[in-house]
Formats: C-alpha cells, structure tokens, sequence
C-alpha cells in the first residue's frame, strides 16, 4: 500500500475538520435531552468524503483520532466509549458502503447514521445494564437517519461539484 | 493499462452517480416500511370508555364500556355487547357479517362498521392523539 506524505497531510486537515465540527455541535443543546449523545453527525460528512477521496485506512484514521479526542476536548470524557464505538462502526459501513459502489451517498449516509445510534444505544444499554434505553431508539433512529441523509448530501455536492484536480491526491 | 485505484474508481463513480438510483429507492422503501411497522409497536392506542354509534350517519345510541351490556342498536336488528371494556357487534342481519367478525375493540378510535345496514360504531374516550393504524 503506498502510503504518500500528501494524503497523511490531507488526513490531518480533515481530522481537524472533523473535530472542529464535532466540537462546535457539542455546543448546541441536545435534541433529545434522555440521550445527550444525539447530535447532527456533520463530523460525519469527512469520514465519507475521506473514503473517497484518500482511501479507507486515512478515513478509517480520521474517525478514530476524532471519537477520541474529542469528547476529551469538550470535556466529557464518558462520551468517548459511546463515541468510539458508534464512530468506528459508522466508518466501517461507511468505507464499505462506498467501496461497493452499489448505492448513493446520501443513503449510505442514511444506513450509517442508522448503524451509528444503534451501536451508540447498544453501548448505553451495556453501561446501564438495563434495556430500557432502546424504548427511546425508535424516534433517535428517526431522527438520525434524517441527519445522515444530510449529510450524506452534503458528501454528494462536494464530490460532484468540487473541480477534478482537486479530488486526486 | 493502468488499472486505476480503489480512490481513483471512487471518484470517478460517485462524480457520474445519481442522487438516487434504482437500489436507494428499494431500500428506502424498505425502510419505511421497516419504520411503520416499528411504529406501530412503538404507539400503543389507548383504551377509550365509550363508544357511539351511528346508523345512516344519526347518532343513535351511546355506550359506556366500562359497565357490561347487551343492547339492541335501535332501528336495526344489530345487537352489541359490551364486555371487559371492549364491544363488538353479537348479531346482526347482515349478509357477510363483516362487523361481526371485527370482534371486540376498545381502542380509542376503533371501528366497527356494517356497510349494508350503515351502523359505524366508534371508539372515544377524551383526549386520544394516536389511534394506531386509521
């Protein structure tokens, strides 16, 4: 796998993206004040773009480093587990959704957003030892898969609007 | 030739893709109909306390659930039965006999209804928001 100095920048310049995204969410209110961890996934938007356009390792990288860091910054660090299972297994779907290149971004955004707030919720039910939590997964499911749509779109306009030169690294 | 790589094949595919095309649509087909059914589960009707019923579209009789009874819908030769909160349609001169095999319902909002004669009887009980499938 050749492994190019350009892309490790560029995988920089998108985590920073990602987190910056992440960490101006976390300041709006909740939309569900029950689960705190519900945000609009606009992080989320780099992952697929970076499946894209880097390839799955840099992607898969960026969905980590991101998980992580920023619950930290925000200054939740709880957040991090749900964070880091929900990110990684969205960004997996993510990468192989895309690499199939059988659907369209915006409903790979979809079915991602979907398998992020499932793994999320399965995580709060294994911390809470009680199932109670998925009583409140049908409307989050809901909710979600609005927010993926979007930015699943959002990764539609950019790939298809951005100028060729830009897109090959 | 070059074979181009996974990053170059992503590009040029999803440059040239549709928003949505044949196989989005099946899914999210699919998953509306995954997120109905879901809902259904997820929304339970409430029980109502009293039902009206209507004959040729006149109010002709109202029916507390809460005590059971067995009353003759006047002007007709159905009979309904309250019983457990629920009430159903016992006899009726109806060919079919549809309305009675609706049985007993006691969701607010629930139905039964007997096309040939024109009897609708109707499930209330205040302040009802969901009423399941209607």
């Amino acid at each position: 796998m050749k492994i190019s100095a350009k892309k490790i920048a560029v995988t920089a310049l998108l985590t920073a993206l990602s987190m910056l995204l992440g960490i101006v969410e976390s300041l709006l209110p909740p939309i569900i004040p029950a689960l705190p961890f519900v945000r609009i996934g606009l992080g989320n938007a780099v992952i697929g773009f970076a499946v894209i356009v880097l390839g799955t390792p840099y992607a898969l990288t960026v969905s980590l480093i991101k998980s992580v860091t920023v619950p930290l910054i925000v200054g939740n660090p709880v957040m991090a587990i749900y964070s880091l299972a929900g990110g990684l297994i969205s960004a997996v779907v993510t990468a192989v959704l895309i690499n199939a290149d059988k659907l369209s971004l915006p409903v790979i955004g979809i079915i991602s957003s979907i398998a992020h707030n499932l793994s999320q919720i399965t995580v709060a039910a294994i911390m809470t030892s009680t199932a109670a939590v998925f009583s409140l997964a049908v409307p989050l499911l809901l909710f979600g898969a609005a927010a993926g749509f979007g930015t699943g779109t959002i990764q539609f306009l950019l790939i298809k609007t951005l100028p060729e030169k830009y897109l090959h690294l | 030739m070059r074979i181009p790589s996974r990053t170059e094949q992503n590009i040029s595919h999803y440059r040239k893709a549709p928003f949505v095309g044949f196989w989005d649509f099946a899914l999210l087909l699919l998953i509306v109909f995954l997120a109905t059914v879901g809902l259904k589960y997820y929304i339970e009707p409430d029980k109502g306390d009293y039902c009206a019923v209507y004959v040729d579209g006149e109010m002709v009789l109202e029916l507390s659930l809460t005590e059971d009874s067995v009353t003759e819908i006047p002007g007709t030769h159905a009979v309904l039965t309250v019983r457990d909160g629920a009430v159903a349609v016992t006899e009726n001169d109806c060919p079919n006999k549809i309305c009675m095999k609706t049985g007993y319902v006691d969701d607010k909002g629930g139905t039964i209804v007997c096309a040939p004669n024109k009897i609708v009887v109707r499930v209330s009980g205040g302040n009802s928001y969901v009423t399941g499938v209607h």
